[in-house]
């Protein structure tokens, strides 16, 4: 389970990271990193301004 | 760059610089980190902010300021304008900023008072010793090291980790955060004040601003509260209403970002650990501005830092000083403006249009947001019932 990001998309402004109810997601410079930690619940992809994310399960 | 200081803040924002410079300017070491290898960008802000807040903290600079505006108009969904805060005298009264500039004239203001300043280095951890934060991990340029503090800040905006590697958990629900876009756009008259354009009509749960930058151009954006956002995206809505409303608009720059509008949260300190400005969510949940109070916060923080080194106690004991002194002073607005954005998110277009008809004849030019608050629930008391707690209980 995890998060697809459309990197060409993202505009990397950390708004999924701070929704993420496990802190699986960082912000690192101009890309997201997802850890194993994700739950695939989808906030991130919810919240993300340009629809950037997309949720594996 | 040295393995220990007294104070290290994450995040170079005007909450983390504001933090450094004062605490440096006590006479404390600090390292003031910030992951991107460019201090401001890229910009995640609308960039308006109120001169008088602003100039308790920095002299005013034309380098940092893209236009002034003479006050604020709302626009309810059928169009009626409400013009606030117009002097008399038409002074200036707000600045919209260049925050690429400011942000990184506020981290020199930090360095020449003694702060070291490190771009390109991450916070990837926090150090620990008998459960009290005692540093960072962090990487520079792909190296990792362990660097030492008394204190840590985080500073680290709306995508905050440093609070929740201490413990507090910051993470924000999806009826706690706007989700934003906004273009810079040139090609159009935006005038001399800022307006934001309020209805379901335009974007839900949020508003549409237009912000005068100078120069037939002005930041254009808007926010979606998350909660409200279904599967509509803030770019989308945002192309929408300029294709709708300034067809001849040419977008210079596209910026997003989440602004958390969630209220004061539980829990700012633990030992060794304060948050400040987006990190601590304390930007305004009605208006979403959040520059000012994270300035104020940041001093407040710096302040407690030197505090905490006179004492030699950077625990929870000394630290709780920051704590009580911004929910005496932000955090209590914050509150009222919860109380505010929680009751217009659920008004209906016809309910918002009704509240500006009921202005009709009322002359509120120099009214702040307070006042032409009780103006509008003196005018519509059943309808903004939920607000009594906000005014004299006598009215």
């Amino acid at each position: 389970m995890s998060v697809d990001v459309n990197r060409y998309k993202c505009g990397y402004c950390g708004a999924c990271v701070g929704v993420c109810p496990v802190g699986a997601l960082e912000l690192v410079e101009t890309w997201i990193e997802v850890d194993n930690t994700c739950t695939s619940c989808g906030v991130c992809a919810k919240i993300c301004p340009v629809g950037a994310l997309v949720v594996v399960k | 760059m040295k393995n220990r200081y007294d104070v290290i803040v994450v995040g170079a924002g005007p909450a983390g610089s504001i933090t450094a410079k004062t605490a440096a300017s006590g006479g404390l070491s600090v390292l003031l980190i910030e992951k991107r290898q460019e201090i401001g960008d890229p910009v995640r802000c609308a960039e308006g902010v109120g001169k008088d807040a602003l100039i308790k903290h920095i002299e005013p600079d034309k380098k940092w300021i893209a236009a002034e505006v003479k006050g604020s108009m709302i626009l309810a969904p059928d169009g009626t304008e409400i013009k606030m805060s117009e002097d008399a005298s038409s002074k200036k009264i707000g600045y919209v900023l260049e925050r690429k500039v400011f942000d990184r004239a506020l981290a020199q203001k930090a360095a020449m008072a003694g702060a070291e300043v490190m771009v390109k280095t991450r916070a990837t951890g926090l150090l620990r010793n008998n459960g009290k934060v005692t540093g960072i991990n962090a990487m520079y340029m792909g190296e990792t090291q362990e660097i030492k503090a008394d204190i840590v800040i985080g500073a680290d905006g709306v995508e905050s980790k440093v609070g929740r590697w201490g413990g507090i958990d910051t993470s924000l629900k999806p009826g706690d955060i706007e989700t934003c876009a906004q273009f810079l756009v040139s090609n159009i008259d935006a005038g001399e004040y800022s307006k934001f354009f309020l209805g379901e009509k335009y974007t839900p749960g949020g508003y549409v601003w237009i912000f005068p930058k100078g120069e037939n151009t002005a930041n254009v954006g808007l926010g979606i509260l998350g909660s409200k956002s279904g599967n509509v995206r803030a770019i989308s809505l945002l192309q929408r209403f300029i294709d709708n409303y300034m067809p001849h608009a040419k977008i210079l720059e596209i910026v997003v970002g989440g602004v958390p509008v969630s209220g004061p949260i539980k829990q700012t300190i633990t030992d060794g650990l304060m948050l400040v400005g987006d990190a601590a969510r304390q930007s305004d949940p009605l208006t979403g501005g959040g520059i000012t109070n994270a300035m104020d916060a940041g001093k407040m923080a710096g302040e407690v830092c030197i505090r905490a080194k006179e004492n030699g106690d950077y625990s929870v004991r000394t630290l709780k000083e920051y704590e009580d002194k911004w929910r005496a002073s932000i955090g209590r607005e914050l509150s009222k403006s919860l109380l505010v954005k929680n009751l217009l998110i659920k008004l209906t277009d016809e309910q918002l249009n009704q509240l500006a008809h009921s202005l009709n004849g009322i002359d509120v030019s120099g009214m702040e947001l307070s006042s032409l608050l009780l103006v509008l629930f003196k005018k519509n008391p059943k309808l903004l019932w939920e607000l009594r707690t906000l005014f004299n209980p006598r009215i």
